[in-house]
This record gives C-alpha cells, sequence and structure tokens, in this order.
C-alpha cells in the first residue's frame, strides 16, 4: 500500500500526499491525463524510478510485477525464451514445471502455436498476450500496468481487455489509464489524479461484474462521474 | 529466389556492358596497353598467371580476414569496456577520436619499421582500421539499449552482468552488425597499404611490382582479384549479420 507517498523533484511536488490501498484481488485504475504523473507514481511502486525526494511509507515488500506501454518484448528471443524471462534473468534454469506452466498459459491465451515465433512474426495483439504470459510467470502479489491497451487497436484492445480481465481475476491490479471507458469497464475501484500537485482523488466504485459492457447504467454513471471530475480539473 | 535470381541477371548484364565499354573505348582510341589494358589482356593474365595471383591472394586474404578479426574483437572489447567503466570512457574516448585523427598512411612506415616486412604490420594497420567502427557502433548500441528492456529486466531482478549480456549486448547486436559490415569494407585497405610499404608478396606488392614495370595489366588482374575478395568478404559478414539478428526488423536488407 501507499500512505501519504509525495515525491518532490527540483522543489516541485511531481505527487502529493497519495495513499493507495492494495486490496486483494481487486483491479484497481488510476484515471488522468497525459503527463500528470500516473506512470512516475507506478514506477515508483515498482521500484524503477529513484529520483527526487520521495516521503512517506511505500510498502512495495512483496513481488511486483510491471507492464509497460508496450509488450517490451525482447525481439532476440523467441516467445517462449521471452516469457521465461522471469527466471533467466535470475540466472536460474528453467525447470520442466516451469516450461509446462509457460505452455498451459500460452494455450489459454490462444497462442500456443506461436511458441518459436520471434516478436517480429507476431501481431500487436499477440505481442501483448506474450507480454501478459510472462508477467503471469513471476507470480507476482500485485501487478501493475501502464496503459497496457494503448497500442492497440479498437477490437484488438477489447479482445485483450477480456482476455486480461480474466486471466487476472485473483490477481490485485493497479492500472493507469488516460481511457475513462476502459478504468469502467474493468475496475472495481477508479482513483483520479488531478491538482496543480498532483493527488489521487476516489473517482467510483463499481459493483457489476467486469469485464462491464460500455452501455449499462452502472458504467454511464460512473464514466459521468469521472468526466466531471476531470473537466473539473481541467480549468 | 527468383528476385535474387534476377538480381544476379542484372549484375551479370551490368558487368558485361561495362566491359564492352571498356574493350571498345582501348579499341577505338587505340589506347596503349601500359596505360589501360584491354579486359581481355586482364581476363589473358587471370588465366596465365593464375599461380602468382593465387599465391599473393592468399597472403593479402590471411592479412585480411586476421585483421579484421583481431580489430573486430578489439573493437567488442573496448565497446564493452567503454560501457561498463565510467573512467575508461573519459580517457578512452578522447584518445580514440585522436587516433583516428592520424592517417594510417602516416604510420604505416613506421609499422613496416617496426615489426618487419612480414605478416605483423599488415595484420596491426587491418586491426587500427577496422577497431574504430566496430568500437563506435558496438558501444552505441550498448548506450542506446531501449529504456523499456532495461526496466523490465530491472522488475524481473537481473543484477548489472545479466543486464549488460543479456539485454544489452543482445539489443546492441544490429548496430554491431553495422560496425562489422563497415570494418569488412575497411579491412582490404589496410593490408593493401601495409604491403605497398614494405612488402615481398601479396596483392598490394604485385600491383606496385607491376606497376613499377609497366606491367599494367598484371596490376590489373591483381587488382580485379583485390576487388573480388573485398566483395567476397563484405558480402560473407553481410550474410552473418543477418543470419545473426534475423530477428530485428530494422535490419538494412528491407532498405536494400
Amino acid at each position: 500500500m501507499l500512505k501519504n507517498v509525495s515525491l518532490k523533484h527540483n522543489g516541485k511536488f511531481l505527487f502529493k500526499d497519495i495513499s493507495l490501498p492494495f486490496k486483494k484481488g481487486s483491479w484497481v485504475s488510476i484515471l488522468g491525463e497525459s503527463g500528470v504523473g500516473k506512470s512516475t507514481l507506478i514506477r515508483i511502486i515498482a521500484g524503477l524510478d529513484n529520483f527526487g525526494h520521495i516521503t512517506g511509507i511505500v510498502n512495495n515488500n512483496f513481488k511486483v510485477a510491471w507492464m509497460g506501454q508496450e509488450d517490451l518484448l525482447y525481439p532476440w528471443f523467441n516467445v517462449l525464451d521471452n516469457i521465461l524471462l522471469p527466471i533467466t534473468l535470475k540466472n536460474k534454469k528453467p525447470t520442466t514445471d516451469e516450461i509446462n506452466k509457460a505452455k498451459r498459459l500460452l494455450n489459454k491465451v490462444g497462442i500456443r502455436n506461436k511458441l518459436n515465433q520471434y516478436p517480429n512474426q507476431l501481431s500487436g495483439g499477440q505481442k501483448q498476450r506474450v507480454a501478459l504470459v510472462r508477467t503471469l510467470m513471476i507470480d507476482a502479489d500485485l501487478i501493475l500496468m501502464d496503459e497496457p491497451f494503448s497500442a492497440l487497436d479498437a477490437m484488438t484492445k477489447r479482445d485483450c481487455q477480456n482476455l486480461f480481465y480474466e486471466m487476472l481475476t485473483d490477481k490485485t491490479v493497479v492500472m493507469v489509464t488516460h481511457d475513462v471507458m476502459e478504468s469502467t469497464r474493468l475496475s472495481d475501484e477508479v482513483f483520479v489524479m488531478i491538482g496543480e500537485a498532483p493527488y489521487l482523488k476516489k473517482g467510483v466504485s463499481l459493483k457489476q461484474p467486469a469485464p462491464r459492457n460500455f452501455n449499462s447504467d452502472e458504467t454511464i454513471q460512473a464514466s459521468k462521474k469521472l468526466w466531471q471530475m476531470l473537466e473539473k480539473s481541467y480549468v | 529466389m527468383y528476385n535474387n535470381m534476377l538480381k544476379l541477371v542484372k549484375i551479370f548484364w551490368g558487368i558485361l556492358i561495362f566491359l564492352i565499354f571498356w574493350q571498345g573505348l582501348v579499341i577505338f582510341f587505340k589506347i596503349p596497353e601500359f596505360l589501360l589494358p584491354s579486359p581481355i589482356l586482364v581476363g589473358d593474365v587471370l588465366v596465365n598467371k593464375y599461380s602468382i595471383l593465387f599465391q599473393d591472394a592468399k597472403i593479402t586474404g590471411i592479412e585480411i580476414i586476421l585483421g579484421m578479426i583481431f580489430g573486430s574483437l578489439l573493437g567488442i572489447i573496448n565497446g564493452l569496456l567503454l560501457q561498463i567503466f565510467k573512467n575508461f570512457r573519459s580517457v578512452m574516448l578522447p584518445m580514440l577520436v585522436v587516433s583516428q585523427a592520424i592517417p594510417i598512411y602516416a604510420i604505416a612506415p613506421i609499422l613496416v619499421l617496426w615489426l618487419g616486412f612480414d605478416l605483423a604490420p599488415k595484420v596491426v594497420m587491418s586491426t587500427i582500421i577496422i577497431f574504430f567502427p566496430v568500437t563506435t557502433a558496438f558501444y552505441d548500441g550498448l548506450r542506446q539499449t531501449k529504456k523499456g528492456y532495461l526496466d523490465i529486466a530491472k522488475t524481473m531482478g537481473a543484477n548489472n552482468i545479466t543486464t549488460l549480456f543479456k539485454v544489452r549486448c543482445r539489443s546492441a547486436l544490429p548496430a554491431l552488425g553495422s560496425g562489422l559490415r563497415v570494418a569488412a569494407a575497411f579491412a582490404p585497405i589496410g593490408a593493401i597499404v601495409g604491403e605497398w610499404v614494405g612488402a615481398s608478396a601479396g596483392l598490394g606488392y604485385r600491383m606496385l611490382y607491376s606497376n613499377a614495370r609497366m606491367q599494367t595489366d598484371d596490376m590489373f588482374g591483381a587488382l580485379v582479384v583485390l576487388v573480388v575478395m573485398s566483395l567476397f568478404l563484405y558480402y560473407f559478414v553481410d550474410w552473418l549479420v543477418r543470419k545473426t539478428i534475423h530477428w530485428n526488423n530494422d535490419d538494412l536488407r528491407k532498405k536494400c
């Protein structure tokens, strides 16, 4: 969890007094306009950035997995080797169990036959699926996603959202996005990052099972509220 | 496959037209042999003095290949050291630039003086020429590893050495490949200049020897052999690079 976390850099607050609970098995989205510092926030939780002066409590004393805006597959490895990276990057040799797990997960996301192909032979959606499987191989307590669908076309995006939700059902997820519809479609809770010295404001909680239809009453109401919050902060 | 055949046919026609033009030039303007031998005469040399040319080509070939190997290895090691050690970088980078400001032709006689008339000075000269493009290309590649790749490695708990070898080095391969292509094109220069300054065998020596005796046809024969060898080296390196980095979308082959 995060408690009253602030980041000061060159005398300016990049964000201020941010608190965020990580509820087990829940999907939390952080919504905000581009450049507000959403990415920086989850990069700090992931332990990727450590510039500036951080105050408050960042409890990342557990296994964290991070997914970036692009798939970030290593083009020089084939699909299987990319998936096994969480093991091989620690200089360990993958066990038969781990290889079988990788194959099982690939099967589940529907690209078992791409095992020996290289990323440049895959479509955008397929690459994102491989990235998902690679993330799942980590067995993380918390999965951080930085606009994971932003590079995909509309239809692929929808498929991937459904698939991600299904695969991440029992995981704790924090997703950063600038897409209101995406946040209401997938999350249990949406926070909005706004302000001069940006802070997190609780937006909405959603009860219906996800992935939700964009034209259900709940998502329409939630979207309205989120848009209002974002517009207010904009003026 | 079909495209490759078409390419070969086009190259063949290109060469043929060039040779006919050359032969015509010699006949039409009655150019004396010692100024510009006709292609037929050069062909005659290639056939009849085959064994001499082959001996010379063998020596020059060994010089080029050894220079290529040492230069590339030195370049790769140097690139790695530049990436790993900050202190080494601040000393070595200016020295690299200075080393390239000295024309290789100027130090050739000194190398011959120090290392004798045998293989050594030519190999050293090739090595010196080659190691710079390889170093800079590889170091650039290492430095410019995509940040996201490094982030992934970091979140997955890779240490610095693993990140260097499994991520940075791999992602620098296309850049290294470009460096090696340039190196392959430069390698013969070192060997030939070395032979011009002091040698008793080799294609460079043969050219100078024939030139001094007005045996211009022999000189052209040696030149043709050298061109063929250089092309072979370049395309071999190019093939090797492409084979190794088949996963790279931005490879040169798609632009050529």
